[in-house]
């Protein structure tokens, strides 16, 4: 196979990409679904995993207390409360702190809270920092024996590793159905571009037996059909990562109306560019190489 | 040259297809191969092409030891054999011109080199002004010429023509086969023909192989019946 005759193979393989072109779009079509499905799972559980690291870096539990409690009933609880293993530190921050803390918070809004100076509805609570590094075994225990002080005037806990919990769970739930989707894709894709590849084989099969009869070498017989896989894969990958970008913009601006709220960080697009691109560009020319490899099995014996 | 040595060819489903077969073909030799359906003709064509290999015995083919040759020789071996197939076919979306050229390039010949050559063999084949035209439109004669321009443009040093006379009508067979023998006087070349035409082998007087239940009963100069 000399260079001189890749101007010729190229032709042969979008020759066979044109002649089949509806069995070449629908290669292109699924080969684009698997590819965005796969792209999604990675930006969604890299999403996932950063909110999760920002929410473990949070290492502070409040805990409300019971309205009418007395400030020598408060000063006993927080004795306590230092005394729990992995503790650090325990500030208490009572009702009217707590207040002031909203109204700052919402700014412009803060005419909003007025109304509660009278008669606020809000607890008092200890913010209980706890040791940064320590596992989530020792965040339980030290959650338990929080509560164990139900009877000293602890009503309720707010701790953020349920959510971070609930937001593994939630990440590992996404990355199982979302791989097992890719993989159907995948199937999928290599079994249409393979039959795409055939049908571009069988139409032009009388050709091939010539081409091996005046002694064409099985590489050059082959190199259009794997060139048309390649074609067929790389094409995909740059529509999916069109559509990738489009779709990851718009979701992202979706989630973010919550995030300016502070729940949720959404990550930039450019973050994950480049290794996207090698995704998408990798997954789509290996499905292709292989599928046309697949293909050109059955012409092995002739 | 080719040279069988002892080759036996049993198929898969346990059928003989040759046994024991030796036979000797010099450079520059005509030679017919003849039996009736079923001797082991098309067994003995796909060995000297390489699409089989024998179950036992040696088959060497211009210098190739065709039992022992690995699988990325066997384009080298075609390069150096012209086929002639019957219906000759001509790849109908190609024209005239492309359908030898066709076979250039598939070698990886220079678009320089096909030109020339292509054009000159059509030239040879006596399709000027043919170059354009679509199998379709040509007559049997100027296809089966074609299909010869096509055996013969990478310049092997065999052809074998396999029942290329199958189905075309008699002034059209012996047209083939005076440009198979025209071939061969000319310029030299080991020509084997594979048919089971008796009329054509007996006109044209040449060596006759004749094969029967895959074992070779004759081997001589002259006509399929001629007494010895």
């Amino acid at each position: 196979m000399r260079i001189r005759n890749l101007g010729y193979v190229f032709r042969l393989a979008f020759q066979g990409i044109f002649r089949n072109g509806f069995m070449s779009f629908a290669s292109i079509l699924v080969l684009i679904c698997c590819l965005v499905v796969t792209g999604s799972t990675y930006v969604l559980t890299e999403n996932i995993t950063y909110n999760i690291d920002q929410l473990s870096g949070y290492n502070k539990i409040v805990c409300f207390v019971k309205e009418d409690a007395a400030e020598f009933e408060l000063a006993s609880l927080q004795e306590k409360i230092e005394k729990i293993g992995n503790v650090s530190e325990v500030r208490l921050i009572t009702k009217d702190e707590a207040l002031k803390s909203y109204e700052e918070e919402y700014g412009d809004f803060s005419y909003l809270f007025d109304m509660f100076e009278e008669d606020n509805p809000l607890k008092d609570s200890f913010e209980v920092t706890y040791k940064e590094g320590i596992s989530l075994k020792e965040i339980n225990t030290l959650v338990n024996s929080l509560e164990n002080l139900e009877e000293d005037g602890i009503v309720k806990i707010n701790n953020r590793q349920d959510i971070t919990k609930k937001l593994d769970d939630l990440k590992n739930v996404i990355s199982i159905v979302l791989t097992w989707l890719t993989i159907l894709l995948f199937v999928i894709s290599f079994f249409v571009v393979m039959n795409t590849i055939r049908l571009s084989v069988f139409s032009r099969r009388e050709e091939i037996a010539i081409m091996h009869y005046v002694g064409a070498t099985r590489f050059f017989v082959a190199l259009p059909f794997l060139i048309e896989g390649t074609v067929l894969g790389l094409f995909s990958a740059a529509i999916a990562y069109g559509v990738q970008y489009f779709l990851y913009g718009a979701l992202s601006a979706e989630v973010l109306g919550i995030g300016e709220n502070g729940f949720v960080t959404v990550l930039p697009f450019e973050k994950f560019q480049w290794i996207l691109a090698i995704i998408f560009a990798a997954v789509s020319v290996a499905t292709g190489l292989v599928a046309g490899f697949a293909a050109l099995r059955g012409d092995k014996k002739k | 040259m080719i040279e069988l040595q002892n080759v036996t060819k049993t198929y898969p489903n346990g059928t003989k297809a040759l046994k024991n077969v030796n036979l000797h073909i010099d450079d520059g030799e005509f030679v017919f191969i003849v039996g009736a359906s079923g001797a082991g003709k098309t067994t003995l064509s796909r060995l000297l092409l390489r699409e089989e290999k024998p179950t036992s015995g040696q088959i060497l083919v211009n210098g190739f030891n065709l039992k022992r040759m690995p699988e990325w020789r066997v384009p080298k071996l075609r390069r150096t054999l012209g086929v002639v197939f019957q219906n000759f076919r001509l790849l109908p979306h190609m024209t005239v011109y492309e359908n030898v050229a066709f076979a250039m390039r598939a070698v990886g010949k220079k678009k320089k080199d096909i030109e020339k050559t292509a054009k000159s063999m059509l030239g040879v084949m006596h399709l000027d002004g043919k170059e354009n035209n679509f199998p379709d439109e040509l007559s049997g004669g100027e296809q089966q010429r074609v299909a010869l321009a096509r055996a013969l443009v990478n310049n092997p040093s065999t052809i074998i023509a396999d029942e290329p006379t199958g189905n075309i009508d008699p002034r059209l067979s012996r047209e083939l086969m005076k440009l198979l023998v025209d071939i061969n006087e000319s310029v030299g070349k080991t020509v084997v023909v594979i048919t089971h035409e008796q009329e054509l082998v007996d006109y044209y007087r040449k060596r006759v192989v004749t094969l029967k239940d895959g074992e070779i009963v004759s081997d001589r100069t002259g006509g399929m019946f001629d007494e010895d």
